[in-house]
């Protein structure tokens, strides 16, 4: 009668589950030291030296039983691998930022010939430059870019100094930052997050199943 | 509601996973000396934990290859030992020189102090393709933390045989496992071993012949 009860009540029924899971649990730990424990020569005098050194092996080991503890890895290949690993999750480089105030007052970025081009006007230039109209700028081109409409042949270096309160252009000055590459393993967090995801969806699935069959008895 | 019968059905689960664990990795400890991880002796908690030969029973273990041909006693072990077992008992025995006994059939290694044996444990050996060489050696060196270049694997307590490498060291003893031709032995029995052994220590490895056991069921 108490199992009817029992079974008849959600509650009781769970508490029931977990009573004989750790019932059954259990007695296959103990079925399991009974088995495992055995002595192969029960009740053997104790001086039979033979029986006695025989008895106390694991066993011969058999062929279907053998794994390699240790594979082989020659040293350049573990060198190779963590290069390939680490080469996903490179550190980032610090941006080289350079304040505007500096770059008025700075004298140009490069000093190579084949990177510098004449002084243009702000006209001549982007539109919008906050740079005060008047100023000598500076372009510095990607190597192998040609100058195009910009004109000319490269000439030499034009002073170039901050003398006259001209400064480098911030075009090309600031070199594009590294983009932050998320690590190449998940992290036990994330597995853990994503575990926790599909048992909240699972819950709400059996959650809905189970309000659904409720109203449909309630209007049934 | 929920939460509770998915709590049921983990316990469930976690029973079952629990005993196939038992069945599976077999608990470890034989007689208890497992327990003891420090290097003080600990003695058998057996009422006779040292079992000394008759003229007659030393000759049938040796021709045997079971033991040492001047075998004086050797531990009391009534049951079988495990995948990771091992016990040491030098309780009754005076100093002496250590000897090392491995057997590769019965997957044992034994040592002996003066002809008296003080510890066993199961032990890993190498596969077909790298067998563990059989014979005499000599501890040719002793290296507490070693690392083999070749496979790139930890060999602590590493007692060394031969010199392409073959060593007696610690390893995770485990059932379906083998090695590239070392002996592994308990990571604990090993440092008992190790503290025990010299440059020069004598390594005996045999592969026995199994005896008839028709006589004994």
């Amino acid at each position: 009668m108490n199992v009817k009860l029992a079974a008849a009540n959600p509650k009781r029924r769970a508490a029931w589950r977990v009573a004989s899971g750790l019932a059954i649990a259990a007695s296959l730990v103990g079925v399991a030291e009974v088995t495992c424990g055995d002595d192969r020569f029960p009740g053997r005098p104790i001086g039979n030296v033979i029986a006695l050194l025989e008895g106390r092996s694991p066993g011969e080991r058999t062929g279907a039983s053998v794994i390699k503890l240790k594979k082989k890895i020659s040293i350049n290949k573990i060198e190779e691998s963590r290069q390939r690993v680490l080469g996903k999750v490179f550190p980032l480089a610090p941006p080289h930022v350079v304040p505007p105030e500096d770059l008025l007052t700075s004298t140009p970025l490069l000093d190579f010939t084949e990177f510098q081009y004449p002084p243009l006007t702000l006209d001549e230039t982007i539109q919008g430059n906050s740079i005060s109209s008047g100023a000598a700028l500076y372009y510095v081109y990607p190597v192998g870019q040609s100058s195009g409409d910009n004109g000319g042949s490269p000439a030499t270096n034009n002073g170039g100094s901050s003398g006259g309160g001209a400064g480098g252009s911030p075009i090309g000055g600031v070199p594009p930052l590294v983009p932050d590459v998320p690590a190449a393993v998940p992290e036990p967090e994330a597995w853990a997050l994503m575990l926790l995801g599909s048992a909240l969806c699972a819950a709400a699935l059996r959650r809905d199943k189970s309000s659904r069959r409720r109203s449909f008895d309630a209007d049934a | 509601m929920l939460m509770l019968r998915l709590l049921s059905f983990g316990v469930m689960g976690a029973g079952g996973l629990a005993a196939a664990f038992t069945i599976t990795q077999l608990p470890i400890p034989s007689l208890g000396a497992k327990a003891a991880p420090d290097l003080s002796a600990r003695s058998l908690d057996l009422a006779k934990p040292r079992m000394f030969l008759s003229e007659e029973a030393r000759q049938d273990a040796a021709k045997a290859e079971l033991l040492p041909p001047d075998t004086r006693s050797v531990l009391n072990l009534p049951s079988r030992m495990r995948y990771g077992s091992w016990v040491w008992d030098d309780s009754d025995i005076a100093q002496g020189t250590l000897t090392i006994y491995v057997d590769l059939r019965r997957q044992l290694l034994s040592a002996f102090r003066g002809n008296h044996e003080i510890g066993t444990a199961v032990i890993l050996y190498g596969t077909d393709t790298f067998s563990t060489p059989v014979g005499r050696f000599r501890v040719m060196a002793k290296m507490k933390t070693h690392r083999s270049s070749t496979y790139d694997a930890a060999m602590p307590y590493t007692l060394r045989l031969t010199s392409d490498g073959v060593s007696i060291h610690g390893s995770d003893v485990h059932g379906s496992r083998a090695t590239h031709g070392c002996v592994g032995v308990p990571l604990d029995f090993a440092r008992r071993l190790f503290s025990e052994a010299k440059v020069g220590t004598k390594v005996e490895i045999v592969r026995s012949k199994a005896p008839d056991l028709s006589q004994f069921g």
